[in-house]
Formats: structure tokens, sequence, C-alpha cells
């Protein structure tokens, strides 16, 4: 999920991957994590390879990728929304 | 330079396929990563768990992503492995209860009895088992050998050749200097005896390790047909039954040698009170437990591999 978040900004190479995962989720994850998380989303055919740009390969997220996120964000969305509006209800039933 | 050299040492962790896809670009990004700060060993370990981790996916010994047939392939030869863990603690067991029915009252030989014997029948049927497997595996390694693929292993084969052969003249030089021992120097009485002994044991662990290694390169580069990898499936599956008849019928025995005769287990006087746990005993029983655990994953691979996929089943 945190790699399919930030290759939706635009195709990015490991290095820049994971800089950008600590940016905005405050994740460092280890080089053999983010490879093998790289792997099997391409495995999977969420992110593709492009052309190497200095000894460095960018990933672009895929079409299919792409739904896969909608559909996660979607899915956290709607969770996020029910937890926010019990949350609510129980703070008000509490007063 | 010599980072780099010593980064990309590093990746020898991973499998070649996964090598010859990534390594360059994972190169980069360590080298990116590292900037100028020191390979710290958490560092290093952390790839190398990576890497291994790599290397069981890619082999089919986790995970579905893997092809049903080198789930299959890779199940069974975890068995293989399980059953080489096995001799070694079945040779523990075997040197621990010699002479066990002289050390019972009468009136309680029989459990104890029954359960060595079935420990016993267990054990060579799984032997059986295994040799069964090495006959279903004969017609794929004589189609590698046709293939000239026989370089791409020899090497492997170098170590196990010159282990057997220290093998045979320790043995042979232990049985010459056996026969000027007492009993009682052959069973701890004489140190230099015993230390001889132990270095023969821990030659005969590396022995049957090297030849399993080797036996799994060969195995890991042979294609075997849909039939043959059934076989083995199958024979694989009855090894890690028999393994968990060997664990048990052991533990048995262990008990009912405890209950009625546990002198005899730590090799004190006859009619001495003392604990059944033996260290001899525990450190057997633990690899004897390992080996059925072990033989149980591959077996569950193997078992797991046979599941409709999604598609069939609908």
């Amino acid at each position: 999920m945190l790699l399919l978040t930030s290759l939706a900004s635009g195709p990015k190479h490991g290095y820049a991957l994971s800089k950008d995962v600590e940016d905005f989720a405050g994740v460092t994850l280890s080089p053999g994590t983010l490879y093998g998380a790289i792997t099997r989303l391409e495995e999977l055919g969420l992110i593709a390879p492009l052309e190497e740009v200095d000894r460095r390969r960018p990933y672009r997220l895929t079409t299919n990728g792409a739904q896969v996120l909608r559909e996660v964000t979607n899915e956290m969305r709607r969770l996020a929304d029910v937890g926010t509006a019990r949350l609510r209800l129980a703070t008000g039933g509490a007063r | 330079m010599k980072r780099r050299s010593d980064v990309r040492r590093l990746l020898r962790w991973y499998p070649s396929s996964w090598r010859a896809r990534y390594e360059d670009e994972f190169l980069v990004f360590l080298e990116d990563r590292l900037e100028d700060s020191a390979l710290t060993s958490r560092f290093r370990m952390s790839v190398a768990v990576a890497g291994l981790r790599e290397r069981c996916y890619g082999s089919g010994l986790v995970g579905a992503r893997s092809s049903p047939s080198t789930q299959r392939r890779t199940g069974s030869l975890t068995v293989l492995v399980a059953w080489s863990i096995m001799i070694v603690g079945g040779a523990g067991l075997v040197k621990t209860a010699e002479h066990f029915k002289a050390a019972l009252p009468a009136q309680s030989r029989t459990v104890a009895q029954f359960a060595y014997t079935a420990t016993a029948v267990a054990g060579v049927a799984g032997a059986l088992l295994v040799i069964a497997g090495a006959f279903v595996a004969l017609p794929g390694f004589v189609r590698f050998l046709r293939a000239k693929k026989w370089p791409a292993v020899r090497r492997v084969f170098v170590a196990p050749l010159v282990a057997s052969a220290a093998m045979i003249v320790t043995t042979m030089g232990l049985s010459t200097w056996a026969h000027h021992l007492t009993t009682a120097q052959r069973n701890g009485a004489d140190d230099a005896y015993s230390g001889a002994f132990v270095v023969f044991v821990l030659l005969a662990v590396v022995t049957i390790g090297l030849w399993t290694r080797a036996s799994v390169a060969v195995a890991s580069r042979i294609n075997f047909s849909p039939r043959e990898l059934r076989w083995a499936s199958g024979l694989a599956i009855a090894v890690s039954l028999s393994s968990i008849l060997v664990v048990v019928s052991a533990t048995i025995w262990w008990i009912e040698m405890g209950l009625h005769a546990p002198w005899f287990l730590q090799g004190t006087a006859p009619g001495i009170t003392t604990s059944a746990w033996s260290a001899n005993l525990v450190v057997t029983m633990s690899v004897l437990v390992l080996g059925t655990l072990s033989a149980l994953w591959g077996a569950s691979r193997v078992a797991l591999s046979y599941r409709p996929t999604r598609v069939d089943a609908r």
C-alpha cells in the first residue's frame, strides 16, 4: 500500500520510493523489505519497471495497481467514516 | 571500492534468479542508502534475512508464489532433509538404548520393548521409503546425465566423497582401537577414546549433511515428470508419517524407562533414584522432534500443492 501510494504521484526508483514513504508515512523501509515488496508488486502486475536512468530503475503504477489502490483507499475511507461516526455517537451518548 | 564488493557479497543471500533481475538496481539502491555511513551488522543482517526469505519464496518452501510442481519438489526435498536429521537422532537413540532390556524388571519390559520395536520398525520403514524415493528419482537423474548437466553439480560431490573416505578410515581406526579396550573404557572411562568417538560422531553428522546437500543440489535441477512428482509426493507424506511414529514410540519408550529404570538413562548404578531427564536423551529427542517437524512442513507443502485452485473449484 505504501509503495502504491508513493507511485500514485509518479514513477520513482528504489531510493526515491523509500525517501517518499519515509516523508509521508514516517516509515523507514529496510532495503530487504522494500525490494521484497517491489518484487511482489511487480509479480502481481501492480507496478511495472521503466527504462533505467543513471543505473537506477524507476517503477510506475500500472492500471491494475491504480485500481487496487483506489479500492483499498475507498474501503479505508469507508471504515474511517464508520469509525468517526460511531465515535461521535458514543461521545454524544456519554454527554 | 571495497565497500561495493562488500555490498555485492551481501547479495549472495539472494537466489540467482532474483539477482539476475534486481542485482544492479538493488546495488545502486544500497549505495544510495548507505551514502558514506558504515555497513553495520544490522544492515547486513537485514539484507541477509530478506535474501533468505526470497530464497524460501522462490524455492516454494513458503508462500504460494511458486508453481505446484516446484512446491511438490521442494516439499519432498524438505522431507529428505528432515529424514537425514532423523537418522542422526535415531543413531543417538540406538546408542542410548543399547542393552536397555537388561535394565528393566521382567514384568515391566512389555511396553518399553513394544515401543522400542515400533520405533525401529518405523525407522526402517522410513528408510525404505526414502530408498524408494531415490528409485523414483532415478529416471530423472538419467535424463539429467544424458542432458550433460553433470558438470554443474560435480563439485558438490567432492566434499561428501572426502568426508566418506575420512569416515571409513576413522571407523576402521576406532574399531581397531576399541578391540584393545575393556567395556568400561569403551563407555567413557578412557578420555582419549571418548574424544575420538565424539569426533567420529561429528564426522558422521557432517557426512550425512554433505550427502543430503549433494542430493538436494541434483534433485533441484532435475525436471521430474508429473507422475514422478506424484510418487515422490506420496512417499514424502509417508516418510513424514513414519517420522511421527518414531517420535511417538520413542517418547513412550522414554516414559517407560523413566518409570522403571531411570538410572539406565543417566548411566548410574542400578536402583539409584534419579531423573529420567538425561541430557543425551533430551538432545536426541529434540533432534528427532526437529526432524519430524521439518518432515511435516515438507509434507504439508506437498499436500497443499494438490489443493484445487480457485478456478478449478468453480
